[in-house]
């Protein structure tokens, strides 16, 4: 094992990574969640699936490329099937979160917002797993051309740039929310 | 990618990510039942999700070095292989080292992001630092326990490390700070 090649990809990353979560951490803690009943306690659920998703689809990525059998030419044909799987499972699970935290809140005596939530929720689903899906392909390669290896690199920063984008686009979609109803 | 169809990847995965959905709506309940510590103490939430995240980042590394280590054949699929026990050790020292650093970065910038810290430098840094020795000496040990057990039932590591893995890293991140919150205190 290369050490000092260890730490010298992976501590800039995790430091780097670190400091970015922090401001999503900030940008959560101001935003105001509570306009729509419910949303707030499904959050850390919503963001764990989509790192979780993403997460294992660019590690499977970097087993490709040391297997050899990531296609440098044609990087997004190659991995076409793990982009479907990733936009594919996370709406699905995103609809399954809500549902589950509503049937919850229901015997809770806890009110919920179900259209909304789910509208805001699909929305935000749909958007940011294609985003990180093809962000995924698009760093692997580049990490491939730099000589970079993909798993100490590329892993972290997906699964840290889906929290980020998916409370980002979440704000976003209950802002739009707001405005059109 | 052709052993990796679209609906085997949903299949081998989807089931996993359900179960720990529910731990992970389990660990909103925890930061919920928090709640009048964030009031006081807004600083602390602010670093729930940047502990959450470096234990689950440093437990994906590890995973998916093991991962990629048992496919090409570097690794061998075995609990005490000394390239696991090497990789284990780094993993923890470059997680504290990374988390030093982000907490010391932090302690200075929260306050113009007009969020007070009101509690001394050494102080928080016991608090994190603690928080985050919890939590990794968790999920590394974890991260390597799924990728090999993973690896010896014929199911690709990738499917099963990473997921556990970062859930393991939100439930334990939010935990630890309890505890470490507990035991360290808060004045």
């Amino acid at each position: 094992m290369n050490r000092a090649k260890f730490v010298r990809e992976a501590l800039p990353v995790l430091t780097v990574l670190g400091m970015i979560e922090i401001f999503a951490g900030t940008a959560l803690s101001k935003s105001d969640f509570h306009g729509i009943p419910g949303l707030i306690a499904i959050i850390p659920a919503l963001i764990s699936i989509r790192g979780n998703v993403a997460g294992s689809f660019a590690s499977r990525l970097g087993s490709m490329v040391h297997i050899g059998t990531f296609d440098i030419k044609h990087p997004f044909r190659t991995s076409r099937d793990g982009i479907l799987a990733v936009i594919i499972m996370s709406v699905l699970l995103s609809t399954l979160v809500v549902t589950v935290a509503f049937i919850g809140f229901y015997l809770a005596h806890i009110r919920m917002n179900y259209p909304a939530v789910l509208t805001v929720v699909l929305l935000t689903s749909l958007t940011s797993s294609t985003l990180l899906a093809l962000m995924s392909v698009y760093s692997v390669s580049l990490a491939f051309k730099k000589e970079v290896d993909p798993d100490n690199v590329v892993t972290p920063l997906i699964a840290t740039v889906g929290d980020f984008v998916t409370v980002f686009l979440l704000a976003v979609y209950i802002f739009l929310w707001e405005v059109v109803l | 990618m052709s052993d990796w169809k679209t609906w085997k990847i949903i299949r081998t995965t989807a089931p996993l990510i359900t179960v720990l959905m529910f731990l992970e709506l389990a660990a909103g309940g925890i930061l919920n039942s928090m709640e009048s510590i964030f009031i006081m103490l807004p600083a602390i939430l602010a670093i729930v999700p940047g502990v959450n995240a470096l234990g689950g980042n440093v437990g994906s590394v590890l995973g998916s070095r093991i991962s990629s280590g048992l496919h090409i054949g570097t690794v061998e699929p075995r609990l005490l292989d000394p390239e696991i026990g090497e990789n284990m050790e780094m993993s923890l020292v470059v997680g504290l080292l990374a988390r030093t650093i982000t907490a010391t970065a932090l302690y200075f910038i929260l306050p113009y992001l007009a969020i007070e810290v009101k509690m001394s430098f050494v102080h928080w840094l016991e608090i994190v630092l603690l928080a985050q020795t919890f939590a990794l000496a968790v999920i590394i040990p974890l991260a390597v326990i799924v990728s090999v057990v993973a690896f010896k039932k014929g199911l690709s590591p990738n499917d099963f490390t990473i997921p556990v893995v970062s859930t393991a890293g939100d439930f334990m991140g939010i935990l630890s700070l309890a505890i470490a919150i507990t035991v360290v205190g808060i004045i």
